[in-house]
């Protein structure tokens, strides 16, 4: 048994030189495919959510993605939507949208981007629209973050 | 590796690591530093757990990672901004210069780093060990005192190995006077061929310091020639 356990470790010691050769530059390959079995996802925090809606204006297109309101149980009173617009070559000067956040065929907000500068004013049109949380361009789109009150808390 | 990626991968570390090597004696010596504080890495990865579970959100690196300042330095644009800036320089300045100056010790790696906490647990199932023969030990204690991440200690004497914070750095084993101290491969009898355990350990150390370091290191030298030779790193 001794000798079985010794000869054991000396494999598992050996294969860690090999192991380390395909972990560390294989990871950039294989941890995304690992990582999808596992069913875990980025968490909309960071990826914005689902795109639930695209208009295509042509040259360029309007990415609407859920609102994002998701916490560890349920539901959180404040939460966010963002509006992507890519291809950032592509976009007009300057940007002028009414956005429908809740898909209810009403807009809820209008945003207007200045898309050189990234200078934005919101206007909210109802009242579970608070405030504009930032304006970025990551990786070849415009992208707004608005932040919300979470409209199925509303208490009338 | 377990909790070998302290020692032989982690960039972080690297900065705890060179000022703790820069002045010759320690100010505050190991007798004044209670031995209590291992367990703050191990209260603050718990913590932190239950903090970024709750508010869905990553709190150390958002509030407590001591190397913000130097991997992401934000603009001071927001109240909210500048506290968390203070924090994190606060963090640095103090657990990754001054106190591992005063003390030649690893402190941010071996009394904070809730990371270092996570991988101590990997240390129970990782095949490679540090151990010490019981037979060759002459308790002169210079494991203990030399441990930069307060791995050793009386109980560890006793039971023949480090505690599981252990980042198989190896400074016990080159300061030992009498040998004692090897890497070890679990399931091997304990006077097993030191020297093959450490080979088997040091290839894949190596490896892992090489892949690691040798592209940032590689990029970082680019980046100084671009600057002195175009006048910008981009």
């Amino acid at each position: 048994m001794a000798k079985i356990k010794s000869i054991l470790g000396y494999i598992v010691a050996t294969l860690s030189t090999l192991i380390m050769l395909a972990t560390v530059p294989g990871v950039m390959f294989f941890a995304e495919p690992l990582i999808s079995v596992t069913g875990l996802t980025i968490s909309p925090k960071y990826s914005g959510g689902e795109v639930v809606r695209t208009i295509d204006h042509g040259a360029y297109q309007t990415q609407v993605h859920r609102m994002v309101f998701d916490a560890l149980i349920g539901e959180r009173k404040e939460g966010f939507i963002q509006v992507n617009w890519t291809p950032l070559d592509r976009l007009p000067a300057r940007i002028d949208e009414e956005i429908d956040a809740d898909g209810d065929g009403q807009a809820d907000f209008r945003v207007e981007v200045d898309t050189a500068n990234k200078e934005t004013t919101l206007t909210p049109y109802v009242s579970w629209v608070l405030r504009l949380e930032g304006t970025y361009k990551p990786e070849g789109s415009l992208m707004i973050r608005v932040r919300l009150r979470n409209p199925s808390q509303i208490t009338r | 590796m377990g909790r070998g990626w302290c020692s032989w991968g982690c960039f972080y570390g690297g900065w705890d690591e060179f000022f703790s090597r820069l002045r010759k004696k320690p100010v505050i010596k190991d007798k004044q530093i209670d031995r209590r504080w291992i367990y703050l890495p191990f209260a603050v990865l718990l913590a932190i757990v239950l903090l970024s579970a709750i508010a869905f959100s990553p709190i150390y690196c958002e509030w407590l990672c001591p190397f913000k300042i130097i991997t992401e330095f934000q603009a001071p644009a927001t109240i909210l901004a500048i506290v968390q800036i203070a924090i994190f320089v606060v963090l640095f300045i103090g657990l990754v210069i001054v106190l591992p100056l005063l003390t030649k010790r690893r402190i941010q790696c071996g009394l904070f780093c809730p990371f270092g906490a996570m991988q101590s647990f990997l240390n129970k199932i990782n095949i490679f060990e540090v151990r010490i023969d019981p037979d060759k030990c002459s308790q002169c204690q210079r494991c203990i005192r030399e441990c930069p991440t307060f791995s050793m200690d009386e109980s560890s004497l006793e039971s023949g190995k480090p505690l599981m914070t252990c980042t198989k750095c190896a400074q016990c084993i080159d300061t030992c006077p009498k040998g004692a101290i090897s890497y070890h491969i679990k399931g091997t009898p304990l006077k097993a061929s030191p020297a093959v355990a450490r080979a088997l350990f040091l290839y894949p150390a190596f490896l892992l310091m090489s892949i690691i370091g040798l592209g940032t290191v590689g990029m970082g030298l680019w980046r100084i020639l671009k600057l002195i030779t175009t006048g910008s790193m981009l």
